[in-house]
């Protein structure tokens, strides 16, 4: 076996040019000891590549996909994929993550990263085949579906098994606020509208295939750690829910503590009735085709679904996550179970993000319920709650960008503004990204979702624990966590800690290419910090403790907190919950009268800001944080534009 | 032609797990395109094909059933659902 020159990694980063079409590459080395990979290495190349004045949709924005130095290997879970670029809803960090097949084949074909420079003058995709790169003609693409764009790259290229892409739909080619990009035809990149800036660039696809390897410096260790890992799997009781049925399991806990947004919100349960016709246990067992597992995954938590029957039959798509359920069902208060997964398959074929779809429809719908909208405002369509023919009507018009869905289109922050006649109060959004995640009935899921440098989700810093699936091992969580904490979902003790703990544990997994339902965030027993750099220093070779990462991922944290505030003017103002979180006690169900205040959320984020090191009256970085963490590149950028705390 | 043997099931949830550990046992590295077992979708994605090589096929190494290993390696890091399909293409293996 030859010696490489880097182990985990593939070794180098391609850059495309679209002005040119011109190809380029440099090694992943240069970044790879700094910043692990993935968006951990794509935000540190964003912030230095993007000057205060670029936009989301001009061609000086880039955009970078990744894989992470795990993908490729048996490393549970090492399957994700990165798209990173300018936030087209907020302007600040944007980040969005899938699994997917494209990551591995990227990382076989010899590539840790795609860099995307400037704009093509016509549509274009990107054929990557091995080390052979080509830019060909899109034109006959444009306009087709994601699904479509898949089949059509496929035939072309003569090989339909293992070829996989990202592609963009109508949605990203008409520059949808929160334009989605699709792995293949199931999962998508969701958040932060990089399907748009993609289609600012008449970017249609990428298309990737790989034959080569992927190597580990230390074989034989790196094995032992996989099986005795995947064992631990074995054992866990979320683990064998998510095999068995999914992640829309969640649905029962999340009734059971008011995490559901029914009605834009309005009650955080649904009608009992409603919960019962659910009944997703029973959805799986009738429309179940087969189970899906991403690479090296051994949860195999998606699943094909056949719907036979209904007002979709004939429907065969991917199944979808709790997010769906509580976006459709709950938010937009549909009783048809079947579609649930007709709309998120719709949403995936034309390329738009479902919380952009169902956080406007929803906002629309509630602002048509208290008259503020009438039928003159809405292309003559009567937004009736649960109206499924209405919905899939203004899904297709948000697509397009026809009549009211040209508004809608911008998500309903934007589109609040636009209507004004105090709509803005039932626009649930943060910091301009639509948000489907109940603040006010979970402390740390609520807080991780304010404070998320992307806007709102809860994926870089809200633990899952205060309404999971089983109960909490509260003796385990307070080792892994440092801090004692229960899965109430209302308590305040050490929520602000474990916020910390994740924001820093969900970069570590965006770097790495690991999939967060495969470590300590679904369950507290799967693979954490410690495990990950075990995995880490036998694939590279380079020993690596949890210490380190922990180091690392604060220093990723805070490049995208001086990206936000270099380029935006978020700051504290911008980490409270919607003004409804915080106006409303909880309205029913087993936490009804529960009222989170603007006091209590201020003490929250003063210790949060604490323990980050940041200004409680500004949240901007102190001096000492920056300079302890050798960010002094970043004191100097933010001591220009007046935003450094001089501590 | 494939010189190998290849059964279509529901059960095989297409992680390639399973080409994954047989390129590392070949090779010890993960090549997919190396491994003696080839996963493939079938019928949108509602089944899979499940081929395992007797021979060298292109770039796909012959199956040696894990020779000097207890369990071959694609059932070991495989599911319970699948093993009986498994072994039952081992069994038709030389070896």
């Amino acid at each position: 076996m030859r010696k490489r020159d880097i182990y985990g990694y593939a070794g180098k980063m391609l850059h495309l040019d679209l002005h040119t079409g011109e190809f380029s590459t440099e090694p992943t080395e240069k970044y790879a000891r700094e910043w692990i990979g993935g968006s951990g290495i794509a935000q540190w190349i964003l912030y230095n590549h993007l000057k205060p004045w670029v936009t989301p949709y001009a061609p000086a924005n880039e955009i970078i996909f990744s894989a992470g130095p795990l993908v490729g290997t048996l490393a549970p879970g090492a399957s994700r994929m990165s798209a990173d670029s300018q936030n087209t809803q907020t302007f600040g960090v944007g980040t969005s993550n899938s699994d997917s097949f494209f990551s591995s084949q990227l990382k076989y074909a010899g590539y840790d990263h795609i860099l995307i420079h400037g704009r093509s003058r016509k549509p274009v995709y990107l054929w990557i085949d091995d080390d052979r790169t080509e830019l060909r003609d899109a034109s006959h693409l444009w306009g087709m579906t994601t699904w479509e764009t898949v089949d059509a790259i496929r035939q072309e290229l003569g090989d339909t098994e293992e070829i996989h892409t990202v592609s963009i739909g109508p949605g990203g080619e008409n520059l949808v606020r929160e334009a989605c990009i699709m792995q293949d035809k199931g999962r998508t990149m969701g958040r932060c509208g990089i399907g748009g800036v993609m289609g600012s660039k008449n970017l249609k696809a990428i298309a990737v295939r790989g034959t080569g390897s992927v190597e580990v410096a230390e074989p034989e260790r790196f094995m032992e750690i996989v099986f005795r890992l995947r064992e631990i799997f074995e054992k866990s009781a979320v683990s064998k829910i998510y095999r068995d049925y999914g992640v829309p399991m969640a649905l029962k806990s999340k009734q059971a503590s008011c995490g559901i947004p029914y009605k834009n919100f309005q009650e955080l349960v649904l009608p009992d009735e409603l919960y019962k016709k659910i009944n997703y246990e029973q959805f799986v067992e009738k429309y179940q085709a087969k189970v899906v597992g991403y690479p090296a995954c051994p949860q195999h938590c998606s699943r094909i679904f056949h719907i036979h029957d209904g007002p979709y039959a004939g429907l065969v798509t991917e199944g979808f996550w709790f997010e769906q359920l509580a976006e459709f069902t709950g938010r937009l208060a549909v009783w048809e179970p079947t579609f649930v997964p007709k709309l998120n398959s719709y949403c995936n074929q034309l390329g738009v993000g479902v919380d952009l779809v169902a956080g406007a429809i929803g906002w629309a719908m509630e602002c048509y319920q208290r008259g503020i909208l009438t039928r003159s405002d809405t292309d003559g369509l009567e937004l009736e709650w649960g109206d499924t023919k209405v919905i899939l009507e203004l899904t297709r018009k948000i697509a397009y960008r026809e009549g009211f869905g040209n508004i809608l289109a911008e998500g309903c922050s934007k589109a609040s503004q636009i209507i004004g006649k105090g709509s803005e109060y039932y626009a649930m959004h943060m910091k301009g990204q639509d948000l489907y995640e109940v603040i006010r009935s979970a402390i740390a899921w609520g807080l991780g979702s304010c404070v998320s440098s992307r806007g709102g989700g809860h994926v870089h810093g809200s633990p899952l624990f205060e309404s999971v699936i089983t109960p909490l091992d509260e003796a385990k969580a307070l080792k892994v966590f440092g801090v004692r904490v229960t899965n109430d979902p209302i308590s305040f003790e050490g929520k602000a800690a474990v916020v910390h703990y994740f924001e820093r544990f969900h970069r570590l997994c965006n770097a790495l290419g690991i999939c967060q339902f495969c470590t300590v965030w679904a369950d507290i027993n799967l693979p954490g910090f410690p495990e990950l750099a075990e995995l880490y220093s036998a694939a590279t070779g380079w020993q690596t403790t949890e210490p380190d990462l922990k180091r690392i991922t604060s220093k990723m944290l805070n490049v995208e907190k001086a990206f936000n505030l270099i380029h935006t003017d978020l700051d504290r103002k911008d980490d409270y919950p919607p003004d409804r979180d915080l106006t409303e006690p909880i309205p029913s169900g087993t936490l009804a009268g529960f009222h989170l205040t603007r006091e209590k959320w201020d003490g929250l984020l003063d210790e949060y800001y604490e323990m980050n090191d940041w200004d409680k009256k500004t949240s901007y970085p102190t001096k000492r944080c920056l300079t302890e963490l050798g960010l002094g590149q970043i004191v100097k950028d933010l001591s220009k534009c007046g935003k450094l705390v001089d501590a | 032609m494939v010189d190998g043997l290849t059964i279509k099931t529901d059960k095989c949830c297409g992680c390639r797990s399973c080409e994954m550990v047989c390129s590392f046992h070949h090779l010890g590295v993960f090549q997919p395109s190396a491994s003696s077992i080839e996963i493939n979708e079938q019928d949108g994605g509602k089944m899979c094909s499940v081929t395992i090589h007797k021979t060298r096929h292109g770039t796909h190494l012959a199956c040696d059933k894990c020779a000097g290993l207890e369990v071959p390696l694609c059932v070991k890091i495989c599911s319970d659902t699948m093993s009986n399909e498994l072994n039952s293409i081992l069994a038709h293996i030389p070896g």
